[in-house]
Order: C-alpha cells, then sequence, then structure tokens
C-alpha cells in the first residue's frame, strides 16, 4: 500500500483515505470533529458540485460538502 | 392516597435528543400527534416544542429540541438544545441514534449522559442502516453503556409502543449510575475541583449543572444565558476566577494550550465511541458512490438545468392547479354576497355602515382570498414534498460556488427557497447560516425573492400582457415569466450580497459544510394533507386581519371627499409625477404604498384606484381588463412587476427581521436595499423605455 501525505483536496473522485492532521483553529477542528472527521476516520470522495467546488465526502456513513479552502486544511494518507 | 395523586401526575422534562436529521421531529409528531413540521435537512428546528402522549392513563410530557452534533455549543440552535438539557427542567432523555451513522449519533449520546445519567436510546432509520448495509448490535450498545434500549422506525405505528413502554419504565424509575466517559485523570480532577468551587459559590449542588458548566468553562466555550444567570455569584467572584485560571494553567502544562484541552477532552470521547462502535457496529466494507438522485440533481451537466426544471413544474402546477378554486371561490362569495347585501338592506342598514361592511370589508376580503389563497394552498405542499424529500441540501450543494463568490454561503439558497413562500419565514430560516455576516445578508437581501403574496400580482401581469397562446400555453408561458422573474431575483440577491460583503458585512467566507442525507420518501398524504390545511388557514387568518382593515381603509378614501375628489383619488393624483418617473402612475404608486401590511392587497388597491364605479364593482371584475382599460402598457406592465419585485418589504417581515436581528440597522437596511433596487432598476426601465418611444 502505498502511502502519500496529501491534503483532503487533493483527493480524487472515488478515493479513499485516512485523515491524519487537521490544521486549524480548534473552532474548525470541533466542527470537524461534530461531523466525524477526526484524525483516524476514514474519509471518502465521492463527487463534486458542477462549478467545481465544494465537493461532496462520505465519512461515517454522512455524506457532506466540503468547500476547497476547508478541505485544504486537513491532511491525509491516501489508501490507495 | 399520595400513590394515587402520583399516579395521575404528568410526567415532565423528557427530552427528545439527537443529532440533526434523524427523525427527532417525526418521531415527536408520531407519539404525540402534534404537527410539528418536519423536513429532510438539517436545521429544520429552530426551537422546543412540547407535546403529550397517554400510556396507561398516565400523561407524559416529551420536548423536542432542535438537532445538535455536541452539548458544548457552536451556534444558536444548539444552544437551545443545550440549555434546555442542562439546565431547563429536563428530567430525562430519549436520545435518538441514527442507525445507519451510528458513531456521531452515539458521542452525542455519551456527551449527554455524562451530564444526565437517565436516558433511553432509541435506534431509529433502521431501514436505513439495512440498505446501507450497516448492523447496529443495539442490545450489545446498551449493555455497554448501561442503558435501556429500544428499536424504531418512526414511520411504522407498530413499533411507537415498545417505545412508549421503555418512556414509561425510564421516568418511573430511579436514577440508575450509567457509564460515564472517564476523561484523562488531569480533567476529572479539574472538573471535580471546578464543580465543588461552582456549588461553593453559587449554592447549586445539582449535579448535571455543576459538571457541564465545568466543562463548558474548560472547554472555553460561551456559557449560555441561563448558565450565566445561574451561577452568576460564582462567575464574579473574584476568588473563583483565580482558581479557574489556576487551573486552566495547570492544564495548560499539561496539554500545552486551551486548544490541547479540548482536543483531550474531545479524543476521550470519541475513543469511547469508536471503542463501542467497533465492537458493536458491523458496516459492509463496499465503497460508498452517488445515488443516481445524486449524480442527476449535482452532477456537471444535469444539475442546474435539473433545478430549473423543478422550479418551472412548481409553478406551473401552482398556476394550473390554483385556476378552478379560485373561480369556485369566486362564485360561492358572489352567492353568499348576495345574501349579506339582502341582510344588510333588510336591516335597514343606513348607506355608509353598507358600504363601509359590504364594499369595504366583504368584497375586497372575499377578492383577496378567491385570488390569492389557491395559489399559496399549492404551492406550500408542493414546496414542503421538496423539502420532505431532500432536494433543498442538493439546491444548497449546488449554488454554494456562486453564493460564495458573491460572499454568501451556499444555506442562503435555502432561505432564498423558503422566501418564496413567504418572506417572513425566509428570514426566521435564516438561523441556519452559522456566521452572523452571512446570516445579515441573508436577511437583508431576503425580500429580493418573491413570495407567495407576490406570485398572483405576476401571474394576473403575466396572464394580461406577457402570455400568447391559450388555455395551457397561456399557464405554461405565465410559468415561464415567473421562473425569469425568479431568476432576475436571483441574480439581484447575488449582486447585493456581493456589494453588501464587500461594504456594510465586510469579512471573509466562513467555514461552510452542508449535510446531505439520502432522499427519504415522504408521506405523500400526510404532507399533502397536513401543509394544504395548515397553509389554508394561515392565509386565511391574514387575509382577515390583513385585508378586511385594508378594505375599510380604502373604502373611507373613497368616500371621504377633498374638495369634490375622493381622498384616495386626491393621493393618487400627488404622487403621479413621482409614479411617471418609475414608469408607473400615480395608483400603482398609492397601491404599493398601501400594500405595506401585505402583498396580496396591492393589486386590489390599484384596481380600486381605477375603478371610478366603486369598490364593489372593481373587486368582480377581472383585473386584468381594469388595467388594460386604464391604459397600462406592456412598459408599465414590466415595470410594475420589477417593482413589485423589488420594493420594501411586508410589515410581517420587518417585524421578524427586527426580532431575529435585534438591530436596527439591519432591519432599516432589510427595507431600504429593496425599495433602492426596485426605484433605481424602475427609473432606468422607464427611461429607455421613453428614449426607446415605446
Amino acid at each position: 500500500m502505498e502511502k502519500k501525505i496529501k491534503r483532503l483536496s487533493q483527493l480524487e473522485i472515488g478515493g479513499c483515505a485516512r485523515v491524519t492532521k487537521i490544521n486549524s483553529t480548534s473552532e474548525i477542528k470541533r466542527r470537524f470533529l461534530d461531523l466525524g472527521i477526526g484524525c483516524g476516520c476514514e474519509i471518502f470522495c465521492v463527487g463534486k458540485s458542477p462549478l467545481g467546488d465544494p465537493r461532496a465526502y462520505v465519512v461515517r456513513g454522512g455524506m457532506l460538502a466540503i468547500r476547497r479552502l476547508d478541505a485544504d486544511k486537513i491532511e491525509i494518507e491516501s489508501e490507495e | 392516597m399520595r400513590k394515587e395523586s402520583k399516579d395521575k401526575e404528568k410526567r415532565v422534562g423528557i427530552a427528545l435528543a439527537g443529532n440533526p436529521n434523524v427523525g427527532k421531529s417525526t418521531l415527536f409528531n408520531a407519539l404525540t400527534g402534534m404537527n410539528q413540521h418536519t423536513g429532510n435537512w438539517a436545521g429544520k428546528t429552530v426551537e422546543c416544542a412540547r407535546g403529550v402522549f397517554k400510556k396507561d392513563g398516565k400523561s407524559y410530557e416529551i420536548t423536542d429540541i432542535p438537532g445538535t452534533f455536541s452539548i458544548y455549543p457552536r451556534s444558536r440552535e444548539e444552544e437551545v438544545a443545550a440549555e434546555y438539557i442542562c439546565y431547563g427542567d429536563c428530567k430525562s432523555a430519549v436520545i435518538i441514534i441514527d442507525s445507519a451513522r451510528p458513531e456521531r449519533s452515539l458521542r452525542l449520546a455519551l456527551e449527554i449522559i455524562d451530564v444526565m445519567p437517565q436516558a433511553l436510546l432509541c435506534f431509529n432509520l433502521l431501514d436505513e442502516a439495512e440498505k446501507m448495509g450497516v448492523k447496529c448490535n443495539v442490545r450489545g450498545i446498551g449493555e455497554a453503556l448501561s442503558l435501556d434500549v429500544v428499536s424504531v422506525v418512526a414511520k411504522r405505528k407498530k413499533t411507537l409502543a415498545p417505545l412508549k413502554e421503555k418512556i414509561a419504565v425510564l421516568t418511573d424509575s430511579e436514577a440508575k449510575e450509567t457509564k460515564r466517559i472517564t476523561y484523562p485523570r488531569p480533567i476529572e480532577d479539574s472538573i471535580e475541583r471546578i464543580s465543588s468551587l461552582l456549588s461553593e459559590k453559587s449554592g447549586i449542588t445539582e449535579r448535571r449543572k455543576l459538571r457541564y458548566t465545568a466543562l463548558s468553562l474548560l472547554h472555553a466555550s460561551v456559557l449560555c444565558e441561563r448558565a450565566r444567570v445561574l451561577f452568576k455569584s460564582a462567575l464574579d467572584d473574584g476568588g473563583f476566577k483565580k482558581e479557574l485560571d489556576s487551573i486552566r494553567q495547570e492544564l495548560f502544562t499539561i496539554y500545552r494550550n486551551q486548544d490541547g484541552v479540548s482536543e483531550a477532552i474531545s479524543t476521550s470521547l470519541v475513543k469511547e465511541c469508536d471503542r463501542i462502535c467497533e465492537k458493536h457496529v458491523t458496516k459492509n466494507s463496499t465503497r460508498p458512490t452517488l445515488s443516481f438522485f445524486d449524480k442527476l440533481l449535482t452532477g456537471r451537466l444535469f444539475a442546474y438545468p435539473c433545478m430549473m426544471l423543478l422550479l418551472l413544474l412548481v409553478l406551473y402546477l401552482t398556476i394550473s392547479l390554483a385556476n378552478y378554486p379560485s373561480m369556485w371561490l369566486e362564485a360561492l362569495f358572489a352567492y353568499i354576497g348576495e345574501g349579506f347585501k339582502t341582510l344588510l338592506l333588510k336591516a335597514n342598514a343606513p348607506p355608509l355602515l353598507f358600504g363601509a361592511l359590504y364594499d369595504g370589508i366583504y368584497t375586497v376580503l372575499t377578492r383577496v382570498i378567491s385570488v390569492m389563497l389557491p395559489p399559496m394552498a399549492i404551492f406550500f405542499p408542493l414546496f414542503t414534498l421538496l423539502e420532505d424529500t431532500g432536494f433543498l441540501p442538493r439546491f444548497a450543494y449546488n449554488l454554494d460556488r456562486p453564493l460564495c463568490c458573491a460572499g454568501a454561503c451556499g444555506k442562503q439558497a435555502l432561505s432564498m427557497c423558503m422566501c418564496l413562500g413567504c418572506t417572513a419565514s425566509g428570514i426566521i430560516g435564516c438561523r441556519i447560516i452559522d456566521s452572523p455576516r452571512e446570516r445579515k445578508i441573508a436577511i437583508v437581501t431576503s425580500s429580493l425573492m418573491p413570495c407567495n403574496g407576490k406570485f398572483p400580482t405576476m401571474i394576473i401581469l403575466a396572464a394580461t400582457f406577457f402570455t400568447f397562446g391559450s388555455g395551457s400555453l397561456v399557464r405554461l408561458s405565465s410559468a415561464i415569466f415567473l421562473c425569469g422573474i425568479i431568476l432576475l431575483s436571483v441574480a439581484a440577491t447575488l449582486l447585493c450580497s456581493k456589494i453588501l460583503s464587500k461594504t456594510v458585512y465586510k469579512g471573509s467566507p466562513s467555514f461552510f459544510t452542508i449535510e446531505m442525507p439520502p432522499p427519504r420518501k415522504p408521506d405523500l398524504v400526510k404532507v399533502l394533507v397536513r401543509s394544504l390545511i395548515d397553509r389554508t388557514l394561515s392565509v386565511l387568518l391574514r387575509a382577515v386581519a390583513v385585508a378586511a382593515p385594508a378594505g375599510l381603509l380604502l373604502w373611507a378614501l373613497t368616500v371621504i371627499k377633498v374638495g369634490d375628489v375622493s381622498l384616495l383619488s386626491y393621493i393618487t393624483e400627488l404622487l403621479d409625477p413621482v409614479g411617471l418617473i418609475l414608469g408607473l402612475d400615480g395608483v400603482i404608486l398609492t397601491a404599493f404604498l398601501l400594500g405595506f401590511p401585505a402583498n396580496e392587497i396591492v393589486l386590489p388597491i390599484a384596481v380600486i384606484g381605477y375603478c371610478q364605479s366603486g369598490i364593489a364593482e372593481a373587486m368582480s371584475a377581472p383585473f386584468g381588463e381594469i388595467l388594460l382599460g386604464a391604459g397600462w402598457t406592456v412598459p408599465t406592465a414590466i415595470c410594475c412587476a420589477v417593482f413589485s419585485l423589488f420594493h420594501f418589504p411586508c410589515s410581517t417581515s420587518v417585524l421578524t427581521a427586527y426580532k431575529e436581528t435585534k438591530s436596527l440597522k439591519t432591519t432599516a437596511l432589510c427595507v431600504l436595499l429593496p425599495t433602492a433596487v426596485g426605484t433605481v432598476l424602475c427609473a432606468v426601465l422607464s427611461l429607455i423605455f421613453s428614449i426607446a418611444g415605446i
């Protein structure tokens, strides 16, 4: 399994990854946590909106929209 | 004897808690038979609602609270939930677990039972979980947390009986010692110390309040109003503040800073959650992909056309289906009207009273109802269907990019949709927007969208001036015209949002995310019937409250004379020059001004202004013909449509805006912005028309 460290915004559609770090203020970190995005959790990118941003991700069973600006803050290791 | 009276007591303080969009309100409705509106998007419930159900002769009062991810609040809605559970009269909690997404629900459950051990876990959405291949060992989870559990499928009444039973058991039993989260030692110690300090200074001994407040202080989250009042003596005390500070400093040496402390607390929770889920939840390992529904609605090619088509469909159905009820109502009121007239004549009513009651109140009121009620009564149920199915979060998702470029956020798309129904409810809906700056932008621009009260004006204008063909072609072209109007509104909203975000409400884009729950099949019949009845009733009430007095006022204006013209004519002549600049005339302008209470009465007022033969005659003739007879041309209709779209909001909206923002500045902007847009646009259009010689 190749391990590449990159950001969530770089995860291609159909890709799967694990969250390693969240680089943001604690408030935003807590918001991510609320939605289930915490260190070590699995996240999938399933699509993007018609104009490209935000993208749709599935995490802990729930589908969410996350903007590129915010996805940049999440470091992942892709599991492909 | 005492036991008997205890049995007759109503059991109160049962909170219905859970993440947003897990079916709390559906369950609440099913249990209590009340009509809290549910909608398939997070953020629908914004207030607590109370209802009662009976079992075995006892009654149980449950409180439906807004969905929340955590009881350490991040937004106003979350504050409402936290406030009730931690400081309200809440004695026990029924926590709804989303069986398809148990980790998130369990996290909230753990937070709640940490402060409120008297709880029951209710696993909902089992059918969805099955579809997604997620299986929860319900009993295992209950045992792991030492809590009672029950499974329901909120839509099926049969599954409610065990829930009611378990709630009864829950409220009648003594408080148990449930498994709680143990935070790391230093944090637990700090919680103990802060709790005892709080208790000492304020005299409060209830564990739930102390523990929660201590944790809130450790999280450094803003304490809600209630807490600040309850613990005032502690929070204001110098000694307490010093102790709290030193406790914090001690923790900072271990966890680096405040962020570290908060993270340590959250991580313990999440770890515990994960531990339980690993043991008791199985998922199938297929990779999630977009459903066909989502591919269609959010795909690059089809997203915008789909949304437009949906809008067109809703408008076309509204216009077509509203026709017949309108005609029937008109016939009905004409019949009753005759009877009313005869009654008044028989009672020898003086002409002034006759005029006031029949001409003023009756004709205007009934005309407003028959023309304005059917479209509203049809639009709202259709919109509700869209809501309940799950279209709205997809709209916000699709529209986030343009809204973000305009300085707003995707959730404004949702409040804009609600404004199509009623501007006031759209303004209340702006609560789902977290950032205060973006919320204000949404509120100020909300009346740029046409509300249901403006639709009938638009439809009549469309039918008279902008259609072609006959029969269904007329209705289709009216729908297309309305669609165009809405697109114009959206463009204006985006532009104004951009301007506001660069001037009055400066700031950068906030954190935005929206959940897109899987589409759910709404209970068609229930939704249509309930929404129809709700809407019809509220429109009727509003009509009576606004149209009746308006009719009376109008009648008075036509009867009171200034010189040898009626007061109404005097006013309209006075405003004529101003009206002409805007491509309108004095009558239309007066109609808009007098129509401040509600948009529905604008066109009726204009028609009365034109019709010299009296109010009753005006109200019984087709409006389109009267307008044509008064010399309206296509440019006039265009300017009227534009001004109807962009003018000061109705009185209800202004009041609501003030109540929501408590700011005179924002409310003033809310009034001035659309008026300015309308004035400028109409003046420019009128200039163009006169230059072009139309």
